[in-house]
């Protein structure tokens, strides 16, 4: 797993055995409901792609129109240059896994994973081989006699893996594959999955509802939300820099600040009736903006601290509970309007102060993101 | 709360008036004499040795054995594939689809009997197997039917779906994924219907030929004219298969399960 | 036995109910159907393959089963006329066949719910062995052919059968046998024991449907015990009594074998006067008549039961089994 077969970008394009997917203006409806709403990204060959979103979304929806069971409204699935919209299920020569498994019950292991092989007619002594490879990749090696119904769900979900990957489909799709397993497997998973499509180059894209999943695993992100495409990006571009509230609110913890932002000097400040919310960089104007303020990057001071010297943006609230989260403790402060902030801090530094107590919260004006134009 | 001692007697007492009927019939094929008593004068196999070297009762056999596995046969093909359409056709309404596979099994035997009489007579099947074969196909197709259809729901699209993506057209993944997961389903479905064949008398009347009769259409003529120890020993053997094939679908698939595990 | 009770719903594809979206995905999985108006102009849906896969089974039904049956009607009305409906109405001699009949199915309901009963609630209200005991007699019954059955009865019943011999020989109460061959009562007799076991099946899946904690509960409230049967067991075990009398009063009413062989002259049940038609009178298109009207009466028994107890309910007691 240490040979890198490709990078997302143009670079790595050469020699990718993965496939390039464009989705241009897929669109599905449901009677009135429109389950995909005019979804248009691409994925470069071997690159990563979730496609994270709510139950609801449409991002299952979207994956099996990719896969061919269920066909757009409109709109086209073109992979490899290639428009395969009106191509049956069949003949898309794509790897899926499931998340069930959806190994076929009545055959062995091994004739789980040929049966690809098999369909796509290769010979009969080729395809041991390969067999056992693919087992081996998903660390099965042996496995091949065994019955489904024998294995754990986790060598379960690996032979679906084997299965989807034995005859190198150039691409991989995955619908909420590691949904049934438990975290620890689900974590050992995730990154074997992730070494073995690097390892093979495949272009893979996975459905998952799991936003930690989704960071760990991708190296692109497809946000969804009711149909439509909110954010595409890298994992840091979706969680450091999200465009909307609802980027924001998907991925990860964050306080959002919602008012007029206009400049005050050198600075630009979104005023608050209680507090003042300092924003980076230049802001021509007065506008209306969100503030988003992730909970790591909030520092907590008792109420009658100093102000330090350097700008910062202060509000004030009362501790309304300290969770305490191994690693780390999340402190909830209620704020002077009533909402509820969230603080991340570290479980070893001793919190300077407890539940009730007023306090101030504090944080560089560096560290927030501005979402412009949200509506 | 336990059934009062009162209750529990009286059940037994039905219990032994269920199950007497056949003994006595068992008991009066086995007598060494030549009438119908009860008790059976002495033990003798006689009546079945008779029976088993008499060209017509044999003949009968034959052909009773043939209706049945014929009618079998057709009942699985025709119940299984009309549970696929209920269970997945998007096109044939489902209510429709089940309404004609359960029909058959609403229709009075003396109904169904006139109908299939007056049809298959008239297009030339009579007096054969084929003929009683797809009447008694059609009466023991429900029982597939239901049969399949509950396998099917219990069968994931999903691993369908994994065919499909896997390389496989839908008529591949028919039968090289969806027919082995039902097929269980159907094979009881099968059975059934071969037993409901195997003692069926009213449609059999209807089209039998004196060249062409069934193991129960000679054993009603015979029994019409009185009992007869010989009769006793044929119905002792319909019941026996009858029986077997029961006990082959309700207890086999237990001890199937059972030998599984422990293995 | 109970598969049937799947049937009035249409079978859902149990992979696909993880979300609302996923779960609509599975409704158009084959097929596309027609899309909205925007929706690719003039694209057909494609030809759906599970219909394809039904069509051998429909064939099938339809000539083997749906022509008979449609033979069947339009013989009644064409040979040689729709008069023959007319005879059956107007001739006193079919109205007592069609009274007799409802009058045997109806005691032959009662008799059998009211034995059936007691022995359902036996095999569900007691220990592992009793229950096993019970249900072993009543499937040998119910496996056992109708005809040997029926057969048996001949030789239990018959003027020198096993009750006679008994009854003159060994007890020595009656110097000439009782009569009961080709009687109501032998008819009776045989009726109930190939029957019974229906009713028997229907009314215990129905007791073992009731939590034995609500009888429990009822105790505990000081119930006594009659009065914990007449309050809550026997009302709540109602449904499997309709279904199991439901079902044994239609196939009662179709019967031939057992009132041909076991009854008299005198009763002549409407399965028994069909088969005359065509068999002595060579009379087919009465008989056809007749057996439209019968098929009729056993579907509309059958649709008004099943307003009350599901059609599932009632058919599914004789899954594996029909007479």
């Amino acid at each position: 797993m240490t040979e890198t077969a490709t990078q997302a970008g143009p670079t790595g394009r050469e020699g990718s055995p993965g496939a390039r997917v464009e989705l241009a203006g897929i669109v599905k409806r449901y009677g009135d409901v429109r389950a995909v709403d005019d979804v248009s990204l691409t994925v470069e060959p071997g690159q990563f792609l979730t496609l994270l979103g709510a139950s609801g979304s449409g991002k299952t929806t979207l994956l099996r129109i990719i896969a061919g069971f269920v066909d757009a409204d409109e709109g086209r699935v073109v992979v490899d240059g290639r428009d395969i919209s009106q191509v049956p299920v069949h003949r898309r020569e794509i790897g899926m896994v499931f998340q069930n498994y959806a190994l076929f019950p009545h055959l062995s292991v091994a004739a789980n994973v040929a049966f690809p092989l098999e369909m796509r007619r290769v010979r009969r002594r080729d395809r041991a081989a390969l067999v056992e490879r693919a087992l081996e990749a998903v660390q099965l090696g042996g496995y091949g006699g065994r019955s489904p119904k024998e294995l754990s769900g986790g060598q379960q979900q690996r032979v679906a893996l084997a299965r989807a990957i034995v005859a190198r489909p150039p691409l991989l799709l995955m619908d909420e594959p590691l949904g049934a397993l438990d975290r620890r497997l689900r974590e050992a998973m995730q990154i074997e999955i992730r070494g073995l499509s690097r390892e093979l180059g495949l272009t893979v894209i996975n459905v998952t509802h799991d936003q930690e999943e989704a960071l760990t695993m991708s190296d692109h992100i497809a946000l969804l939300a009711g149909g439509r495409l909110v954010q595409h990006g890298t994992p840091e571009e979706l969680y450091g820099l999200p465009n909307s509230e609802v980027a924001a609110r998907f991925l990860g913890e964050s306080n959002l600040f919602r008012g007029r932002v206009r400049r005050e000097g050198s600075q630009a400040v979104l005023a608050l009736p209680y507090g003042r919310v300092l924003v980076p960089g230049d802001t021509p104007g007065e506008r209306e903006a969100v503030v988003v303020v992730r909970p790591s990057a909030i520092r907590i001071r008792p109420a009658g601290a100093e102000p330090p010297a350097a700008a910062v943006s202060r509000v004030p609230g009362v501790v309304s509970a300290d969770i305490y989260a191994g690693d780390s403790r999340k402190v909830l402060v209620e704020g002077a309007d009533g909402a509820e902030l969230v603080v991340r801090c570290e479980s070893g530094a001793p919190l300077p102060c407890s539940v009730g107590d007023e306090v101030v919260l504090e944080w560089d004006p560096g560290s927030c993101h501005i979402i412009t134009g949200a509506a | 709360m336990r059934a009062g001692l009162g209750v529990r007697l009286f059940a037994c007492l039905v219990a032994l008036l269920f199950v007497a009927p056949t003994l006595i019939v068992a008991a009066t094929s086995v007598t060494s004499g030549s009438m119908v008593t009860f008790p059976p004068k002495g033990f003798s196999p006689r009546w079945f040795q008779e029976v088993l070297t008499d060209p017509e009762w044999l003949t009968a056999l034959g052909n009773s054995v043939q209706v049945g596995l014929l009618a079998a046969v057709l009942a699985m093909a025709a119940g299984t594939s009309l549970a696929f359409a209920a269970a997945r056709s998007r096109f044939l309404p489902p209510a429709l689809v089940t309404g004609l596979a359960v029909l058959p099994m609403t229709v009075p035997l003396v109904v169904a009997g006139i109908g299939f009489y007056l049809v298959y007579v008239r297009v030339g099947l009579s007096g054969n197997a084929l003929s009683l074969g797809i009447a008694h196909a059609v009466l023991g197709l429900p029982f597939v039917f239901v049969n399949v259809l509950a396998a099917l729901t219990g069968v994931d699209r999903r691993v369908e779906e994994a065919a499909r993506v896997s390389g496989a057209t839908e008529t591949v993944t028919l039968v090289r994924i969806t027919l082995p997961l039902v097929a269980p389903a159907a094979l009881v479905g099968g059975v059934l219907a071969f037993v409901s064949s195997w003692d069926e008398v009213v449609v059999a009347l209807f089209l039998n030929t004196p060249r062409f009769r069934t193991l129960p259409v000679v054993m009603w003529s015979q029994v019409r004219s009185g009992v007869e120890p010989s009769i006793s020993a044929v119905a002792t053997l319909i019941t026996l298969v009858s029986l077997l094939m029961a006990a082959l679908v309700l207890v086999g698939p237990a001890v199937v399960k059972k030998v599984r595990r422990r293995t | 036995m109970s598969a049937l009770s799947q049937i009035p719903s249409r079978a859902s594809s149990p992979g696909t109910q993880a979300s609302p979206a996923a779960a609509s995905d599975g409704r158009a999985g084959h097929g596309g159907g027609p899309g909205g108006g925007r929706a690719r102009a003039g694209r057909l849906p494609r030809p759906d393959f599970w219909s394809g896969a039904g069509l051998p089974g429909l064939a099938f039904v339809v000539a083997a089963f749906v022509v008979p049956m449609a033979v069947v009607v339009v013989k009644s009305l064409t040979d040689p006329s729709p008069e023959n409906y007319a005879a059956i109405f107007t001739s006193s001699v079919y109205q007592r066949s069609v009274v007799d009949t409802l009058e045997m199915a109806l005691t032959v309901t009662v008799l059998c719910l009211l034995i059936g009963y007691p022995y359902a609630y036996a095999m569900a209200r007691s220990g592992a062995a009793m229950r096993t005991f019970l249900m072993v007699a009543l499937m040998l019954a119910f496996w056992t052919s109708l005809l040997v059955r029926t057969y048996a009865w001949q030789i239990v019943l018959n003027d020198t059968g096993i009750v006679n011999t008994a009854l003159r020989d060994w007890l020595g109460l009656t110097s000439a046998p009782i009569h009961m061959i080709r009687t109501p009562f032998a008819v009776y007799v045989g009726m109930v024991h190939v029957l019974l076991p229906y009713a028997v099946l229907a009314l215990f899946a129905q007791l073992r449907s009731i939590d034995p904690d609500v009888e429990r509960a009822a105790r505990v409230m000081g119930a006594r015990p009659w009065r914990v049967f007449a309050r809550v067991t026997l009302p709540l075990s109602l449904p499997g009594a309709v279904a199991g009398g439901v079902l044994v009063f239609v196939l009662a009413l179709g019967f031939y074998i057992t009132p041909q062989l076991l009854g008299g002259a005198r009763q002549v049940y409407v399965g028994q006067a069909i088969m005359q038609q065509i068999e002595q009178f060579l009379k087919p298109g009465v008989g056809a008549a007749m057996a439209v009207l019968l098929f009729l009466a056993v579907l509309a028994v059958l649709g008004l039961a099943a307003r009350f107890v599901g059609l599932g309910r009632i058919l599914g007691v004789g899954m594996g089994r029909r007479r």
